[in-house]
């Protein structure tokens, strides 16, 4: 039955997506006004049991589909010693970077080859600091640049340590804001971050806004 | 509007192969067990030293704690925010609803509803409802006030999304229940197994024969359902009868399809492990007794993880010919509380309950108690013919009625007749075992 249907279910949770994002806008732009309040909170509660009954098999059905096929991630990030200009692409399987290119696919595959660890994350993290908007070639800075996120082929550090081993550590940063792209950061099933600003409640906190 | 014919409520999780339907199980365990711990004081105690993300597979979901219901009132009682205490998952303002547990087992538990988690209780019941043959051509007359309790509201408000037409009957006796189900021609019930018999002994008072009132389906709620009183109240209403099994913790968590045989678990939306009875550490196998152990999937006001519900279930395989792929359950053995020894022999009411509906029509009401004479146990019946039985008729029934509870149950019961009318008639939760050692 699943099978069959795939296409429609795909279409459906794109739909069931897009209301979602529809209610939260608008829940954000009725703020304080109770009928739009109360109302959007109906709307979301059904569109979480289209979630648990459509979206949840869509995903399954892929990640299944994924599994069968060894499906490879893209994952684009920008590189540090150039701003914005030049794109890298990393194909991540399980976690390693299995192929990686760029305007110096060469020199970048050079460095992810300088030893096992450096095709593994050592890092990742989302960048909030609501004063730093564009980057600065300081990379202590520039991780933290507002709606960045970055992944971090290399060498992880002890007070966040994930195991990993390497002679490099070189953070990749990906900027999401709208001016730059775009994006969304999602951790399991549950969005976490949309055009740089976080999306749980429990989270927003740290959104530009409230940090100023 | 015409009915609609889809057999299933949700044609694509209802149907889906097994290892999906778990991967989709274990995701959202990971994902309730996250915010729970994240929200709830009760569960970040409990998992201190547990990392929801580190759960993987089913075997690492087994070695969680079991949460029992005393767990809940100690969370409860005495404890902030004020009423639902350390187990409440929202905040208290966007609490929508109070409900209560009937208090079977002692003092209730207090439960919470959040718009969100009231609707997922309503959907779970849309699939149950659907699963039993309810359309929207349906008259559904439910013969209760509500109350605080919970699965009558559930079954009104999933049978009202449906776009059945809901008829609530509280406030009235039997006999105007009786008579409004008549004047709005109901083709559907909601009930209790017990009032389900005693509104069919009413309308036979009233010169009405059940069969004729146009009653097409029933769902029974609130108590055990032996096959037995299954086939007494279709054979009574002319109906088909539909169990299903919950509790107002954890929500209705499986129920009958249109074969009627054992029941499916409400896959998509509840982790079911069936554990051994002794160790409660080790799943049954399929065919053997255990215990059921429940986690909800989506209700987020009052997360409940691997809440051990005390009813003792048979585990059947998975998959059934209605097409489902869920996994099934057998029959429902009763609640572990209820399982007691007596003189030594482990006992359970629900066979008494089996016994007298399948093989003795003629009984009507019956109360179990046990007692303590001296030393020993002494296990008594108390029982009413339907009216009319004559002295002999009675003898017979009471020689007839020794011999297959002593083969039943290998215990020798004391058998009391009482004229008809003296045993209390019950209308929600039936008690009619009483254990007074």
């Amino acid at each position: 039955m699943v099978s069959d249907q795939r296409a429609d279910l795909a279409k459906m949770r794109s739909r069931i997506e897009q209301l979602e994002n529809a209610a939260h806008e608008l829940s954000a732009l009725g703020q304080g006004v109770p009928v739009v309040e109360k109302n959007t909170r109906t709307i979301l509660a059904a569109v979480r049991l289209l979630k648990f009954g459509i979206s949840d098999v869509v995903e399954s059905e892929t990640q299944s589909r994924r599994r069968a096929m060894g499906e490879v991630k893209k994952v684009k990030t920008v590189c540090r010693s150039c701003h914005g200009g030049c794109g890298v692409i990393a194909h991540v399987q399980d976690g390693k970077v299995v192929k990686a290119v760029s305007n110096n696919t060469r020199r970048l595959n050079e460095i992810l080859d300088t030893d096992p660890g450096a095709r593994y994350a050592g890092e990742f993290s989302l960048g909030f600091n609501p004063y730093i908007l564009s980057p600065m070639c300081d990379i202590l800075f520039d991780e933290k640049i507002a709606g960045s996120l970055h992944l971090t082929p290399g060498q992880a550090y002890e007070e966040c340590d994930n195991g990993n081993r390497s002679a490099v550590h070189w953070d990749m940063v990906l900027i999401q804001r709208p001016e730059w792209g775009g994006g969304e950061v999602w951790f399991d099933d549950e969005l976490i971050r949309k055009n740089g600003l976080f999306v749980p409640r429990d989270l927003k906190p740290l959104n530009p806004a409230n940090l100023k | 509007m015409k009915p609609t014919l889809q057999t299933y409520w949700n044609p694509f999780i209802e149907t889906l192969p097994r290892a999906q339907l778990q991967q989709i199980q274990i995701k959202n365990f990971r994902s309730i067990l996250s915010y729970a711990k994240s929200h709830c004081a009760f569960y970040r105690r409990l998992y201190s030293r547990i990392e929801p993300e580190e759960i993987r597979t089913l075997e690492e979901i087994r070695t969680l704690p079991l949460v029992n219901k005393e767990d809940l009132r100690a969370a409860q009682e005495g404890k902030e925010p004020f009423l639902f205490g350390e187990l409440l998952g929202v905040s208290p303002e966007e609490v929508s609803m109070f409900r209560q547990t009937s208090g079977t087992t002692g003092k209730p538990v207090y439960v919470p509803e959040s718009v969100e988690s009231w609707q997922w209780r309503v959907e779970v019941w849309c699939h149950i409802l659907w699963m039993a043959g309810f359309r929207e051509i349906d008259r559904v007359f439910i013969p209760f006030g509500y109350n605080v309790y919970v699965a009558f509201w559930e079954g009104h408000c999933a049978a009202e999304k449906l776009g059945c037409m809901v008829v609530p009957g509280g406030a009235l006796d039997t006999a105007g229940r009786i008579n409004k189900l008549m004047e709005v021609r109901a083709t559907g019930l909601l009930n209790t197994p017990t009032y389900g018999l005693h509104l069919a002994e009413e309308a036979e008072k009233m010169g009405r024969a059940p069969r004729d009132m146009g009653i097409r389906r029933m769902l029974c709620a609130g108590e055990p359902l032996p096959q037995a009183t299954r086939q007494r109240l279709e054979e009574i209403w002319g109906a088909e009868v539909y169990d299903h099994i919950g509790g107002t913790e954890p929500c209705a968590w499986a129920a009958m399809c249109a074969e009627r045989q054992g029941l499916h678990v409400m896959e998509p939306f509840f982790l079911v492990e069936i554990l051994d009875l002794e160790t409660e550490s080790r799943e049954v196998a399929e065919g053997e007794l255990g215990t059921a152990v429940v986690t909800p999937l989506g209700r987020r006001s009052f997360p409940m993880i691997r809440f051990n519900t005390k009813d003792v279930v048979r585990k059947g395989r998975c998959g059934c010919g209605c097409g489902r792929t869920s996994l099934k359950i057998q029959e429902v053995a009763g609640r572990a509380d209820h399982l007691r020894k007596v003189r030594g022999v482990l006992f359970t009411p629900v066979a008494v309950e089996e016994l007298l509906r399948g093989e003795f029509p003629e009984i009507t009401e019956y109360e179990i108690i046990v007692q303590k004479k001296g030393v020993m146990d002494e296990i008594s019946l108390r029982f009413e013919a339907r009216p009319g039985a004559g002295d002999a008729a009675l003898q017979g029934i009471m020689g007839r009625l020794s011999h297959r509870l002593k083969v039943k149950t290998n215990l020798r019961f004391q058998l009391l007749p009482e004229q008809p009318g003296v045993l209390k008639r019950y209308t929600l939760k039936a008690k009619r075992f009483k254990d007074l050692r």
